[in-house]
């Protein structure tokens, strides 16, 4: 099998360097081992939420040259990040992804599923986006939820409606099929509620009951077990209520993170790239600096071969890298790894601390070419959560690393 | 929960200080004994040394060779806890295995030991050992069968506390003894603040019992009475999943991470040893280096645990005390120990009670509630060896035809016949909140309501919730809706979740490498880049 470029990995950061490399022509093909990330994505892209000191940032793009040299960021340098951050919006536009400020180089916050906000960039425009704690759309919101339906914890988006200055009430709604669902012994999750809304009837009555509890809000806010195959029942839904309607995310599995994932897939497959699922890429045949195929599971031997390879496998928890007590290793090329020899200073005490492993991911230089034995292989990338250098969780930028040097590594391709 | 408005005007003829195993049986013996009683627990009931052990019964085996007065304690404690406890107890029978570095000369001393003891313990086959022990070294050279089992600390405790409330006894959680109160040589009472409020109040009772194990000797120093004590961590892990039927300890004498004790879904191995500090006693850490030796040990019991996620390692301290004649503590008992502070140091009205095990707790409960009958001339026989705790005093209700089974199944094993106080009254108290240990709604708020919950850590020591392979990833959240619901603030409940899943990483930190660095990024994903939460939240 030969193409242009090879991309390991199906999460964001893969699939849109996928779309970006297709979509300029090249012949692409995903090697996709399994689930993504984004199942625990509730509908945003965030670019930078907060600085390295932790305060909340208003406008990312001011903020970018005040970063770490580490940083991807600061790799590419602040015209690339403008540039791709850019370019995003439109990619996922023509995805049929739309999003709320994409048309505003400022934040704003989305609500997460525990009802607190956090600085955002991009929000899925059906969801909950808000552009200050002082200053809220809506004065009258009505919270619902859904017997016995435990994901969605809407006491606490009620009493963040509440703080934020409206006035909120919290109307809980039983299915009629309800029963048929908790009568199964294993829990009540996202998908298993989005699918049951895939029945008109079911969807007819939820709707229905909502009309008849609430009255004169201006703000409907569902939990967001909608959309989960195609933007059917978010139609229907928004529709039926006469109130506008925004969704929150859910516990995971986020149907916003399967949604944004499937559109993107579906887009990749437009635009002429290839899928190969199942794929467990195991190892890669060099030749000096060049990295010339990748061996597969699931294609025993056969080589693959491709002109160019990214490297999108994300970090320890989707397998991107691997950790014994012993040290960490990415698994599939033993490229460098920027960690620490002492296991001591991996982790801090407190879990809600900058965790030291955060940082940790694969060496690469300022094109992200990824490094093995301190020397660049010139035609592997490495993009995304398996990156080292910055501290997703605490800058809040871990899809807009996805996406910025996604973007970056196609357009040097 | 609101037991008595006004728990400080009342009368009492004791008041227990510690809700650990040995407070709660006491509270029960003297509570059955037809004393009121008062126990005041600083936290949460086993909040100490009581939910930080192995969960094994003992044959008493272990002590056989080295003890054996201890010995004989534990098989005739063993016997009794299996009638009176039994939804507490999974009579798993345990083996003592020699392996090929091991003297099996040791086995016949320690066979004649066991016997000497009471102890029912059968030389079997090797080859017989493989098979009703399929984890078990392979390389085994021998092995002898001993009455050990696997016991729930947790659910022994709540069946204590419940039986002890049956007959009257008030227990109070987050109440910390700040000073005893002394009159003419006599503690008469104790001061207390409300650790939750930090309201401060009195109570009073001819009698106080000291059953704080470890921090026994800071509540004795309050009265002026020095008891020497000797703190011993001890560190354990737990396995992500239960990998041994039977419990397997190491046939040879005592040493570090000898035993695997299989703990409903998950497997626990144990211990290391060592003096800490009286200073250090509240902030255990599980170094690197006992997690190295538990490791290393633990494999040679059995291999596939070199290739077992580790869920969390945690420790323990044991209230070991030196007698009173060798203050340099060289000769520490392991034995129970019952102090008359009147007789000792010349202070009436306090008792201390301490040394022991988990498994002597019920004798250690009768000797103190003996002593304290005898100081205010109360007559009344023990009754705690024959009369079955709540949960194991009734038949188990059967499962009706609209419960879940899992479900049921589960709250069964946690709380025997009490399931009957679980009701299902709608559709969402079937759902499940903890999917590791299948807990559902209904069992969390039975909890709530009856079982003194305050918090998300209560609670988990109450069904179980987030002790599985998750450590609470998606369970928390959902039993903190529950929280917020039965009348928790928001903002309150946010941090109390923070406080939670930070509590559970102290216990991932010391193995947080492979799968566990895995699963722990892929929690703090989820509450913190997904859900938005900090140690101190803002709603």
């Amino acid at each position: 099998m030969k193409f242009d470029v090879i991309v390991i990995g199906g999460g964001l950061s893969a699939i849109m360097c996928g779309i970006a490399l297709a979509t300029n022509g090249k012949r692409v093909a995903l090697m996709v081992k399994g689930q993504s990330k984004l199942n625990f994505n509730s509908g945003s892209i965030d670019l930078l939420g907060y600085d390295e000191q932790g305060n909340e940032v208003e406008n990312p793009l001011d903020f970018i040259e005040t970063l770490s040299p580490s940083h991807p960021y600061s790799k590419m340098g602040l015209a690339n990040v403008v540039h791709n951050a850019a370019m995003a919006p439109v990619i996922l536009e023509a995805a049929g992804l739309s999003f709320y400020g994409r048309s505003s180089e400022r934040n704003h916050y989305r609500m997460t599923p525990m009802g607190l906000l956090r600085p955002s960039w991009l929000t899925l425009d059906d969801y909950v986006a808000i552009d200050s704690r002082k200053a809220l759309s809506w004065n009258k919101v009505a919270v619902v939820s859904i017997h016995s339906f435990l994901d969605f914890p809407a006491d606490f988006v009620a009493s963040s409606f509440t703080s934020l200055g409206a006035q909120t009430e919290l109307c809980e709604i039983k299915l009629g099929t309800v029963d048929k669902l908790t009568s199964n012994p294993t829990v009540m999750r996202s998908t298993a509620v989005a699918k049951l809304m895939q029945n008109d009837g079911v969807l007819n009555d939820f709707a229905r009951k909502i009309r008849s509890k609430v009255d004169d809000a201006d703000l409907v806010v569902l939990p967001a077990v909608f959309g989960l195959d195609g933007d059917d029942t978010i139609q229907k839904i928004t529709k039926q209520i006469k109130t506008p309607v925004r969704f929150v995310s859910t516990l995971p599995p986020c149907i916003a993170g399967s949604r944004l994932l499937s559109k993107l897939r579906k887009r990749f497959v437009q635009n002429g790239g290839t899928f190969l699922l199942g794929s467990m890429v195991k190892n890669g045949k060099m030749a000096g600096d060049r990295l010339l195929s990748v061996q597969a599971k699931n294609f025993p031997d056969q080589d693959i071969v491709a002109d160019h390879f990214v490297l999108a496998t994300g970090s320890f928890m989707s397998g991107g890298l691997s950790s014994s007590s012993a040290g960490i290793k990415e698994p599939i090329f033993g490229l460098d790894v920027d960690y620490s020899d002492n296991i001591g200073e991996w982790s801090n005490e407190s879990l809600f601390d900058a965790q030291p492993y955060m940082e940790f991911g694969v060496k690469t230089d300022n094109e992200f070419h990824a490094l093995k034995d301190g020397r660049p292989i010139e035609n592997l990338f490495a993009i995304g959560s398996i990156l080292s250098g910055h501290n997703s969780l605490k800058l809040a930028d871990d899809t807009g690393v996805a996406v910025m040097t996604a973007l970056q590594v196609a357009r040097q391709i | 929960m609101q037991e008595n408005n006004n728990p400080f005007t009342q009368e009492y003829d004791v008041i227990i200080i510690g809700g650990g195993i040995t407070g709660a049986g006491t509270a029960r013996d003297c509570a059955l004994r037809g004393l009121k009683v008062l126990l005041v627990e600083r936290f949460d009931f086993t909040h100490g040394a009581t939910g930080r052990n192995h969960g094994l019964m003992h044959s008493g085996a272990r002590y056989a060779v080295t003890d054996q007065e201890s010995a004989t304690e534990c098989i005739g404690e063993n016997m009794i806890l299996r009638q009176i406890a039994r939804h507490c107890i999974e009579e798993t029978d345990g083996l003592f295995v020699t392996l090929p570095d091991d003297d099996l000369d040791y086995q016949a001393t320690f066979v004649d030991a066991c016997l000497r003891a009471g102890i029912n313990a059968e030389i079997i086959d090797p080859a017989e050992a493989r098979v009703i022990e399929p984890s078990v070294n392979p390389t085994i050279i021998g092995a002898v069968r001993v009455p050990d089992a696997s016991i729930d600390p947790f659910t022994l405790t709540t069946a204590n506390l419940i039986d002890a409330r049956r007959h009257g006894a008030l227990a109070l959680t987050y109440h910390e003894v700040i000073d005893l109160i002394v009159e003419n040589a006599c503690v008469i009472g104790v001061r207390l603040r409300n650790n939750l409020t930090g309201e401060i109040s009195e109570a009073y009772a001819p009698v106080t019992v000291n059953a704080a194990g470890i921090w026994g000797t800071l509540v004795a120093k309050k009265a002026g009475v020095i008891i020497n004590m000797f703190p011993a961590k001890g560190s354990l892990l737990i396995f992500g999943h239960r990998v041994n039927n039977m419990v397997i300890n190491r046939c040879r004498k005592p040493a570090n991470g000898d035993i695997l004790v299989p703990d409903k879904i998950v497997s626990m191995l144990g211990t290391t040893s060592d003096r800490v500090p009286i200073t250090e006693i509240d902030n255990m850490r599980v170094t690197p280096e006992e997690v190295e030796i538990l490791l290393k040990e633990g494999v040679h019991l059995v291999p596939a645990l070199a290739r077992t996620r580790i869920l969390r390692a945690y420790a323990g301290v044991r209230p070991l005390v030196a007698s009173d004649d060798d203050p340099s503590g060289r000769s520490i008992s392991r034995g129970i120990v019952c102090l008359d502070h009147k007789e000792r140091d010349g202070m009436d009205g306090f008792v201390t009670i301490t040394g022991g095990k988990l498994m002597t707790y019920r004798l250690m409960a009768e000797r103190a509630t003996d002593l304290v009958c005898k100081k205010i001339d109360k007559v009344g026989a023990c009754t705690t060896a024959i009369l079955p705790l709540p949960g194991s005093d009734e038949k188990t209700p059967k499962r009706r035809g609209n419960q879940h089974a899992v479900t049921m199944k589960a709250a069964q094993e946690r709380h025997g016949s009490m399931t009957k106080e679980i009701k299902e009254k709608n559709t969402e108290d079937k759902a499940m909140v903890c999917e590791c240990e299948h807990a559902s709604v209904a069992e969390m708020k039975y909890a709530i309501e009856q079982l003194h919950v305050n918090n998300l850590t209560n609670l988990r020591r109450r069904t179980r919730m987030g002790m599985g392979s998750c450590q609470g990833k998606l369970c928390a959240c959902r039993a903190a809706l529950l929280l917020c619901k039965a009348g928790g603030d928001a903002q309150a409940t946010l941090d109390d979740l923070a406080s939670f899943m930070n509590e559970r990483w102290k216990g991932m930190r010391p193995v947080a490498w492979g799968s566990t660095l895995s699963e722990a990024q892929l929690t703090t994903t989820i509450y913190e880049g997904l859900c938005g939460l900090t140690l101190k939240n803002k709603i």
